[in-house]
């Protein structure tokens, strides 16, 4: 098996609403893979189908060579789970909690005090007492004891951890990963998705609207910025898909010399321009702008 | 069923087990305290209630024979309105903290475990009659000591009307997401059934309704004078037994979105 993860023109309805829409996804195994989209582009409900909470309204799924779905159970023992939004039991301790989660699913307990200590989570104390981040760690610890799992699956999962645990959590997925375990990351923070990871999706209206590296996405597509006097006309700039930040800040991409543009911009009155390289938040705006525009 | 799941349901319920098994328990205190004092009035009580309306009488399941003795009063007191309640809610909150855990979202390290759906949902199901066979030992043990009778015809009684309510409870559980709906739809059940009894005992010519009511054969004084309603206690664990694999069906089929 080579791929850990394979979702085949999956389509996702609740009611009226098309959550994801032919979306199709190949994971490498020992890869570190990252999703990222816009709110409501789809990467939950992705994440869900491949924790076989839910199924999919068409299309195939395979995870680690099972039906997500169907195979559950003994897909289960082979994944580790981190959700970005963590709601633990409030009346269980974290120890209590750990040690039942442990016990389902055999896995080594004495490895919890070991790294409760080295995530300062305090284990003891009933979970409603614990703050959003200690909450969140508690989770993690969940994660971590899952040591020989094959296939780890984040859903935005800094959020609410301090930026030196955010960095300790990337470091240990990436020792994860040189392991061998397969890495599907979900994120907002654009910033950790080009750090860590090889590959990444860029989702949209329930669709992979790219996928590649992240130098491929990018590319040597360049960005320039300006800032003007007067509002920005953006017919006369199509060739550089212009993008209004608001009526006097704009952003020029695409394959075209840039500074071609800068005649047709001296019209508004350059405040100020800025070169810059293409990265994933414009990547996103782009398509996200591109989508509600058609 | 999977023995660790089945023993986290537990030890998460048991301090509400607890509360439950109190206010089971004092129903059946309070009526065993006050049988005495209305006994000794009870040519004057017999009176008053005389002057009551029949309907009234039937919806309330009094019958004035019962205040003459120890047994017959704490059924009219105790196990014919108060205790049923109790149940009720026990099978409501019961089955409600599966919803619960969907509507705060705790549900998914559930759902990521390595047991399937069907064993988990049974393992609840499971930890849900031991709690009702522990109020049912309550409710015995207190009875016992309070007054000696064959209990045991109102624990079968008792039983079947809790399997009953826990696999209607159970069954809501599997399609909701919160635990309000549950919690709504067995007392609305639970409304309903009285309504069904009272219209049947109040209007001339409705009596089928009562057939319709689970509220009119739960009758706790009857089964002791007259024995076990065996057909009854069937078709309500019958129907009980129907509600936990309707709940298993759903739970295993049903989208729980992360």
């Amino acid at each position: 098996m080579t791929q850990a993860i394979v979702l085949q023109n999956i389509s996702k309805r609740y009611g009226t609403t098309k959550a994801l829409d032919g979306l199709e996804l190949a994971v490498e195994v020992g890869e570190l893979f990252g999703l990222v989209g816009v709110n409501g582009a789809g990467k939950t409900t992705t994440l869900s189908i491949i924790m076989g909470f839910i199924h999919a309204s068409s299309g195939s799924a395979s995870v680690l060579g099972l039906d997500p779905w169907t195979d559950a159970p003994k897909l289960h023992s082979s994944i580790a789970w981190l959700p970005g939004d963590v709601r633990l039991p409030d009346a269980q301790s974290g120890l209590e909690w750990l040690t039942y989660q442990a016990g389902v699913a055999k896995l080594d307990h004495a490895l919890i005090p070991a790294l409760a200590n080295e995530w300062e989570v305090p284990l003891n104390r009933p979970m409603r007492t614990l703050s959003k981040g200690n909450r969140q760690k508690v989770a993690l610890l969940r994660l971590l004891i899952a040591k020989d799992a094959k296939l780890l699956v984040l859903d935005e999962p800094t959020s609410g951890l301090d930026p030196v645990a955010q960095e300790r959590l990337l470091l240990a997925l990436r020792e994860r990963a040189a392991a061998g375990a397969t890495v599907f990351f979900s994120s907002h923070s654009l910033t950790e998705v080009q750090t860590l990871c090889d590959r990444v999706a860029v989702i949209d209206r329930g669709q992979v609207l790219k996928l590649g590296t992240l130098n491929a996405l990018t590319g040597d597509t360049h960005t320039l910025t300006v800032w003007t006097q007067k509002p920005v006309n953006t017919s006369s700039l199509e060739p550089w898909k212009p993008r209004l930040i608001s009526n006097t800040h704009a952003i020029l991409s695409g394959d075209r010399l840039l500074e071609d543009a800068l005649p047709k911009l001296m019209a508004f009155g350059i405040e100020r321009a800025e070169f810059g390289g293409m990265n994933l938040e414009h990547l996103l705006e782009q398509n996200h702008t591109r989508e509600v525009t058609r | 069923m999977n023995s660790q799941v089945f023993a986290n349901a537990l030890r998460l319920g048991r301090l509400g087990l607890l509360w439950y098994a109190i206010g089971i328990m004092l129903p059946i205190f309070s009526g065993r305290l006050g049988q005495s004092a209305m006994q000794d009035q009870g040519a004057a009580l017999g009176k008053i209630m005389e002057g009551l309306p029949p309907a009234v009488l039937a919806m309330f399941k009094i019958n004035l024979a019962s205040f003459s003795s120890p047994i017959g009063y704490m059924c009219a007191r105790g196990l014919s309105l108060l205790w049923p309640i109790v149940v009720i809610a026990f099978a409501a909150g019961s089955a409600g903290g599966i919803s619960s855990m969907i509507e705060r979202g705790t549900i998914h390290f559930e759902l990521s475990l390595p047991v399937s759906r069907t064993r988990w949902y049974q393992s609840r199901i499971l930890a849900g009659l031991l709690g009702l066979v522990v109020l049912m030992l309550v409710t015995f043990a207190v009875l016992s000591v309070s007054v000696r009778a064959e209990w045991w015809r109102f624990m079968m009684l008792g039983l079947a009307f809790g399997i009953l309510w826990l696999g209607i409870g159970y069954a809501v559980a599997a399609f909701a997401r919160d635990r309000a709906l549950v919690t709504g739809v067995v007392f609305g059940l639970f409304g309903l059934e009285f309504l069904l009894a009272t219209l049947a005992s109040t209007i001339s010519g409705a009596g089928w309704l009562g057939n319709l009511s689970i509220w009119t054969n739960y009758a706790p004084e009857s089964a002791m004078n007259d024995g076990v309603p065996w057909g009854t206690v069937a078709l309500w664990v019958t129907i009980g037994v129907l509600g936990f694999a309707v709940a298993l069906w759903r739970w295993r089929t049903r989208d729980i979105p992360a």
